[in-house]
């Protein structure tokens, strides 16, 4: 039953009495083009349980049960993939092909004008749709590349998230004592090969390659990350201001050489983001866009004389988006990104500007019971990229049917390109409880 | 309706007939479709209002989809401001859509739409103003404009009265006042069935931009509560698809508090 609630600082609230649980259940299958293999075939359940203690305090929890009986994506007991979370944010592996996930875990409290959201959970930042630069407060995983919703596939961290407004502005400050970072496979459908990514070790002969443990943070405070964001709206334009002092998500993949051996030791650097997004809409079109510069980005080099295969410098990048609704059923929204390095230098394994593009066309049909879409990343470097068809049906209230596929292209040593053998149609149903 | 509350409504009624322009006893008939529509205008809503409305969906093969909503509005000066949290089914649990009505019909609503799945809140264009609201076969101006009518639209002439249930209905007609506006609505011709007690239409009927008969919005309930003339049930029927949609309020309260903050994207964000 919901009931209407005033509370304290001038919020209302609509407060359940009592527990509440739903959740989804969703079979899942995704057969490969080339060789009709089996790549996927899971079972995903995500209850989510809430309540309230007092009507200026309620919680949730959800969690994550997966079973993956193809156990292709993350070929036997993934354990050390730990390595990328820490010691409060893992998966409990049963077995190659089941694991059981803590996803979200927070407290909503609401205290005379401020809201506070305490626990695990996501936050989410900026106003581009895939291609980020600001959505930077949570790690992601990577278990099936870039395919699949972001809700899916970010990582919840454990942070305290406060927000209070000062007349018509918005502030957020984030605390993030959770030092868990991208989920990248080690092996796997989707284990990473493009050298834009991994390091191209040719050892001399009698010379071993190692890679060593990674060194992660974890200090308390020290360590730990801190976001500030101030949001508004102004003569009809959304704006945000953000600043994201954090270690970022990807590993650096530092090289050490000795003539015995090279040991590649992933760490972690801290770097300051800050930037800010804009959106406003103008008749039946909506232009968006964010900005970013990162004090310290790490790319791989192959320098011979950079001792240990990393440049550091700064990069400034940004996306503009335009959604262009043709009708309350078709839109049609695309995007660029551009990131470009602040210094270059010899034998970078990636260009000093980068771009990438998308496309996304989305039609309704049957009072939006049935819609489709197809969504086409373009790396403006590579030549690369990946198209993604898909299509979901409505059946009843709790059933919905997808249908989909995604099909890579281009320089196979390009981000998209590296799959190019893991194209894929996928089927679902989901059943909503 | 509670029997204390029955006596009220007959009252407010009462009141609110004997205070609407142009309705003295006998002189109904002599109102001009301005006049008809100016009445249906000035009923009163109400500063804010709480309120939960069920959507049923159902299509030419009679298979219905049921969507629940909380909803708040509130007006600001002129400025109307809306907010609706979807709370079932599961997969819509949690969208939210957020809009700002300025009272200047030359200036686009601003709209947001909170989708769980992007955890984002996104701007979205003012669609066009006849274009169907999320799945349902009410336009998007109905769903804002809540059983009044943008009079600068159209050109309305009286059609005389018409006996409907029993009921002695206004018959109004309004054709586009201009091109613009036809294309915006996507209409040629529109009649209202106006109940001169109620100050709103019972049954409405739009005609396509060819003539042809598009879709009929018919009012299926109507209370007075906390004073103010409420509709609680109304059913659209787009009898080009063979779909339809029926919209019941319940819980409906124009005295809880509904603060000026709940109308922001962080809270759609934050949800109920």
């Amino acid at each position: 039953m919901i009931a209407a609630a005033a509370l304290p600082g001038g919020v209302a609230r609509a407060a359940s009495s009592g527990l509440e649980l739903r959740g989804e259940a969703t079979l899942r299958t995704a057969i490969e083009i080339e060789d009709g293999d089996v790549q996927l075939g899971e079972l995903l359940v995500e209850p989510e349980l809430s309540g309230e203690v007092t009507p200026e305090i309620s919680w949730t929890v959800i969690g994550r049960l997966r079973i993956d009986a193809a156990d292709e994506l993350e070929p036997g007991d993934p354990g050390p993939q730990d390595g990328f979370r820490s010691p409060v944010n893992r998966r409990l592996f049963i077995g190659d092909t089941t694991d059981l996930e803590l996803r979200e875990a927070y407290a909503d409290i609401y205290a005379g004008q401020w809201f506070v959201r305490a626990g695990k959970q996501q936050v989410v930042w900026g106003q581009a749709d895939g291609l980020r630069v600001l959505d930077q407060v949570n790690p992601l995983s990577f278990r099936e590349f870039i395919m699949g919703d972001f809700e899916d596939r970010r990582i919840p961290l454990w942070m305290v998230n406060a927000e209070r407004s000062f007349g018509g502005v918005t502030a957020q400050f984030l605390w993030i004592p959770d030092h868990s970072y991208d989920e990248v496979p080690a092996d796997g459908t989707y284990a990473v090969t493009s050298p834009l990514l991994r390091p191209q070790i040719r050892p001399q002969p009698g010379q071993a390659v190692r890679f060593a443990e990674a060194d992660r943070p974890d200090r308390l405070i020290v360590d730990d990350d801190y976001g500030v964001r101030l949001t508004g709206f102004s003569d009809g334009w959304d704006w945000s201001v953000n600043a994201l002092y954090a270690y970022g998500d990807g590993q650096v993949l530092r090289q050490a050489r000795t003539p015995q051996a090279v040991t590649v030791t992933p760490d972690y650097e801290r770097t300051l983001l800050t930037g800010g997004s804009v959106s406003n809409a103008f008749g039946k079109a909506t232009v968006r866009a964010e900005i970013g510069y990162v004090t310290d980005r790490f790319v791989l080099t192959n320098d011979p004389q950079d001792t240990d295969g990393i440049f550091e410098t700064g990069e400034a990048s940004g996306v503009i988006g335009l959604d262009y609704q043709v009708d309350a059923d078709l839109l049609v929204s695309g995007q660029v990104f551009a990131g470009v390095l602040t210094d270059d230098a010899p034998g970078l394994v990636r260009d000093q500007v980068t771009g990438t593009a998308s496309l996304l066309v989305r039609q309704e049909f049957l009072n939006d019971t049935v819609e489709v879409e197809g969504l086409l990343l373009q790396s403006l470097n590579q030549g690369d990229g990946l198209v993604q068809l898909g299509a979901t049906y409505k059946l009843t209230d709790a059933v919905t049917l997808a249908a989909g596929a995604d099909v890579f292209y281009g320089n196979r040593q390009g981000l998209f390109g590296q799959f190019g053998e893991a194209d894929r149609v996928t089927l679902a149903v989901t059943y909503g409880f | 309706m509670r029997p204390a509350l029955k006596l009220l409504s007959a009252a407010v009624i009462a009141a609110t007939a004997s205070s609407a322009p142009g309705l003295q006893a006998g002189a109904q008939d002599a109102m001009t479709g301005d006049e008809i529509i100016a009445m249906v205008n000035a009923r009163p809503d109400g500063v804010q209002v709480t309120r939960n409305f069920t959507l049923e969906l159902t299509n030419r093969q009679g298979d219905t989809r049921r969507e629940e909503t909380h909803a708040y509005r509130r007006y600001f000066g002129e400025e109307k401001r809306t907010i609706i949290f979807y709370t079932e089914p599961t997969r819509v649990r949690g969208t939210g859509f957020l809009t700002f009505d300025y009272p200047d019909p030359s200036i686009d609503d601003d709209q947001w739409l909170y989708l769980p799945a992007l955890r984002k809140v996104r701007r979205i264009s003012a669609s066009d103003r006849g274009d169907f609201f999320l799945g349902t076969d009410f336009t998007y101006e109905e769903i804002k404009k809540e059983q009044k009518v943008e009079a600068s639209d159209y050109v309305f002439t009286a059609k005389g009265t018409e006996m409907v249930d029993g009921r002695e209905l206004l018959v109004v007609e309004g054709v586009p006042s201009t091109d613009a506006v036809a294309r915006e609505l996507g209409v040629s011709r529109v009649v209202w069935r106006v109940d001169p007690e109620m100050q709103l239409s019972r049954k409405t009927v739009y005609y396509d931009q060819n003539g042809n008969l598009a879709r009929t919005v018919t009012i299926e309930g109507v209370e007075i509560i906390d004073g103010f003339i409420t509709t609680t049930q109304l059913l659209a029927e787009n009898h080009k698809t063979g779909h339809s949609s029926r919209i019941s309020f319940s819980g409906t309260d124009y005295e809880a508090d509904v603060p000026e903050s709940l109308f922001s994207q962080a809270r759609l964000r934050r949800g109920l």
